[in-house]
């Protein structure tokens, strides 16, 4: 990445942040004239993170997703897909239902370990470099059972209540978070994000194969054990608190990789930028939009990533029929 | 000095030791199946391989990533490359200095091809880039699976004068190729070495038409009368 690019994407991050904190500026403005302690209440205890929830999980999943991409050789692979967001909702879902809500930590331990057993299968079943319709058909699986299961736990959940708010959980939201909710997904999220981009060369080797890698005195075994128990870490606490967002994950690295001529593990740190960036801004779209009700961004996400997906898959084909 | 003490890959390769001199080119032959692949990745440490590679003295074990790339490089039969890099970032991801990048771009006549992505060369400008990232870093130790294949024959005869003098173990398809070239040849054998001398010994002695099933008659290879290809011995047997 160059860093001109660098410098553009950072401004891109600032003013998005900034516009998250202050939009809708009419409101605020006047309320900061009218109680000025309750202004910046709201700025401190609902706005801000709301903003840094939305920037540390779409660095996550991004920086996750090239990481994952990067190990499995696919450009296809990412959080979502890979079924690690299902498993770990399953994972934080089948958790309250065992031993209650009994606050952010439990739930984010078993996100986590959702997450971990999501990746696990996906390594068992479709291998360690696996090809485009393995590894879709693996996800898509593991994603189904999972989501399965996760709707089983909800439905005999012994209050309706808990339904209907594990439902807007399981959207994707980044509404009425607190700052130690913040904390929680953006500890870990942070640390698996500076542990990943240290996997950055062992990660652009693999580009070469995983026997150039080897030969190049670069442990393989590790590195996928670390890929998988980083991005289990990061985006398990990540759901744990805003729910399962996709897509960003898939499409961060994709143009991430155009910055960096194609290096898969380079790509970890201008994805991370770049997927905070699409998380921002789905925030502040989801909040523009004119719906009497606040979208789930997850919802927001899933809208504008599918069809782009879609258009990834149309291009292989193509290629492929070529 | 490269000492190489009780390679082996289980149900592979058979444990084997050997010396090169510095300088030495080895030609590895054998027919499909024998271990020449094995051998090689015993050598780089690929798999999981058992035994010691010492180059002048160091342990390849001990050595990092970083000075690892001037004491060994290893060439794959695949030639893909996954994402869509240029050639030169392809030699780049070698570890070698800018210079001795810009120098095997130069060897391998890939100037003008230097900027394209890997995936709009040819089989043949693919394996030429990745040659080059194999000899940009001028490791003391070459392992290369197959480099002639994909090329044409004039860079066939300039890769194997380019490793000329170098230390390097070259696995090849071409018994007469490998013998015009090699300092030394090695015959491979369901998992062992079944010979191991100078080129002209080796040819000399019988062991090919025994290992390969074939016999030469007016100048060229054929199969042999009385026994057929791969009859190897087989390390799982």
């Amino acid at each position: 990445m160059t860093g001109r690019a660098a410098l553009i994407l950072a401004l891109l991050l600032a003013a998005a942040s900034c516009l998250s904190l202050a939009l809708p500026w009419h409101d605020f403005a006047a309320l900061f004239e009218a109680d000025r302690d309750l202004a910046i209440a709201i700025l401190i205890e609902l706005r801000l993170p709301r903003t840094l929830l939305a920037l540390i999980y779409g660095a996550m999943l991004a920086a996750s997703g090239a990481a994952i991409q990067a190990l499995f050789a696919n450009p296809l692979a990412s959080p979502d897909l890979t079924g690690t967001t299902s498993g770990a909702a399953l994972g934080a879902v089948v958790t309250a239902y065992l031993i209650g809500f009994t606050g952010p930590l439990a739930l984010s331990f078993g996100a986590v370990a959702g997450a971990l057993g999501a990746l696990l299968l996906l390594l068992a079943l479709a291998g360690p470099r696996a090809e485009t319709a393995t590894l879709l058909l693996a996800g898509l699986a593991i994603s189904a059972l999972a989501g399965a299961l996760t709707t089983l736990a909800l439905a005999l959940a012994p209050s309706p209540f808990a339904f209907y708010d594990a439902y807007d959980w399981l959207m994707g939201s980044l509404v009425d978070r607190s700052l130690a909710q913040a904390a929680f997904a953006g500890i870990p999220a942070a640390l698996a994000i500076l542990l990943l981009l240290r996997l950055r060369r062992p990660l652009d080797a693999l580009a070469l194969g995983e026997e150039v890698a080897q030969s190049m005195g670069h442990d393989i075994v590790r590195l996928r054990r670390l890929v998988v128990c980083l991005t289990a870490l990061g985006v398990g606490a990540c759901v744990a608190i805003c729910g399962a967002i996709g897509f960003v994950g898939l499409v961060a690295p994709i143009f991430a990789r155009g910055l960096t001529g194609g290096h898969p593990g380079r790509a970890i740190w201008p994805a991370a930028m770049i997927g905070a960036l699409l998380l921002a801004a789905a925030d502040l779209a989801v909040r523009a939009a004119p719906l009497g009700r606040t979208l789930p961004i997850g919802v927001l996400t899933a809208l504008l990533g599918a069809p782009f997906f879609l258009s990834l898959v149309a291009g292989m084909r193509w290629r492929i029929a070529r | 000095m490269i000492r190489a003490t009780g390679l082996a890959l289980p149900g592979r390769l058979a444990p084997v030791s050997l010396d090169l001199a510095p300088g030495e080119l080895v030609c590895l032959i054998g027919p499909n199946g024998s271990g020449k692949t094995s051998l090689l990745h015993a050598f780089a440490g690929i798999g999981g391989a058992a035994g010691r590679v010492e180059i002048d003295g160091i342990d390849l074990r001990s050595v990092a990533v970083g000075p690892r790339a001037r004491l060994l490089s290893f060439l794959p039969a695949s030639r893909d490359v996954q994402w869509p890099l240029s050639a030169r970032d392809v030699v780049a991801l070698s570890g070698a200095l800018d210079a001795q990048i810009e120098a095997a771009i130069a060897r391998l006549a890939l100037g003008p091809l230097a900027a394209r992505r890997m995936d709009r060369l040819s089989t043949g400008e693919r394996s030429r880039a990745l040659i080059a990232r194999a000899l940009a870093p001028e490791p003391k130790l070459l392992l290369l699976d197959e480099p002639t294949a994909n090329l044409d024959p004039l860079w066939q005869i300039r890769l194997m004068d380019l490793l000329r003098g170098r230390t390097a173990i070259v696995a090849m398809h071409d018994i007469d190729a490998a013998a015009a070239y090699a300092d030394r040849l090695i015959m491979m054998d369901g998992g062992r070495v079944a010979a191991d001398g100078a080129p002209a010994e080796v040819m000399a002695s019988g062991a090919i038409g025994a290992v390969f099933g074939i016999e030469k008659a007016g100048g060229s290879w054929r199969p042999a009368r009385d026994r057929h290809p791969g009859e190897g011995r087989d390390l799982s047997g």
